[in-house]
């Protein structure tokens, strides 16, 4: 048991930042096919420095839990609790934007659509774990 | 039946009370120590972890500490909270927060640290 209580948890410091600069050259194309290179470009830009900052960004716990290569069962634990947060900021963002839209008689149907998605999301992973065990 | 925003709410007053020492007031204690809170004749030290969420808006139930000796049994041996987190392989903050009762561990590291101090997981935690 001993050493293996943080396996599959713990990933590579390049992981971050590897998938910042991916994602930066997925917008490039994306911005370019859509007739907006530069826009494209800024983008990439500030995605490589995000995974830069994070790549050379030192060793305390927190950068090291963001990154990857520090995480254990408690900061799986803190990265679980963050993203229910980050998920709770999110639905109520979209619920008052929803009734703000609706109120001044515009239509608030994507918002509502995004919110269908999330409920739906939510009670099909909800069936899902709990069949799972 | 009750939620956990009913028990934390209860376990808050029960500290709150026992803290204030009113006299013939032990039921706020014993309701502390029932939901995971104040135990008798503690003081609010004793309860669960500062938790940041309203309880109402709370995405999960509020930690509740739990009492080890893994600072004494890791003194004994003279070993820094570094090397105890390296032979399990998690982070010395995690080491330090399990130490300050901050953090309950999962069973495998709870299994892993028993093992490594050579008692049972009973011995190490508890109240």
């Amino acid at each position: 048991v001993i050493k293996d209580c943080s396996r599959g948890i713990t990933r590579s410091k390049w992981f971050l930042p590897s998938f910042s600069l991916v994602l930066g050259l997925v917008v490039l194309v994306v911005s370019w096919l859509g007739g907006h290179p530069g826009e494209g470009a800024v983008s990439l830009a500030v995605l490589a420095a995000f995974g830069l900052f994070f790549l050379f960004a030192g060793r305390s716990e927190t950068i090291r839990g963001l990154r990857g290569d520090g995480r254990d069962e408690r900061f799986a634990q803190i990265d679980l609790q963050a993203t229910a947060a980050a998920g709770l900021a999110v639905i109520v963002a979209l619920i008052v934007a929803w009734l703000v839209a609706t109120a001044r008689g515009q239509s608030g149907s994507p918002y509502g659509w995004l919110l269908a998605t999330g409920g739906l999301a939510y009670a099909l992973a909800v069936a899902y774990f709990r069949w799972r065990g | 039946m009750e939620t956990m925003a009913v028990r934390h709410r209860l376990a808050r007053r029960g500290a709150r009370r026992g803290r204030l020492g009113r006299a013939g007031d032990q039921a706020g204690q014993l309701d502390a120590h029932r939901y995971g809170g104040l135990a008798p004749g503690g003081d609010r030290r004793d309860l669960a972890p500062f938790y940041p969420f309203p309880r109402l808006l709370s995405p999960l139930p509020a930690p509740k500490a739990m009492k080890n000796r893994v600072r004494t049994l890791r003194m004994q041996q003279s070993l820094a909270q570094g090397q105890l987190a390296e032979a399990m392989g998690v982070s010395r903050q995690t080491i330090n927060s399990i130490e300050n009762e901050r953090y309950t561990p999962s069973l495998p590291l709870a299994l892993a640290l028993a093992r490594f101090f050579g008692v049972t997981v009973e011995e190490m935690f508890g109240d």
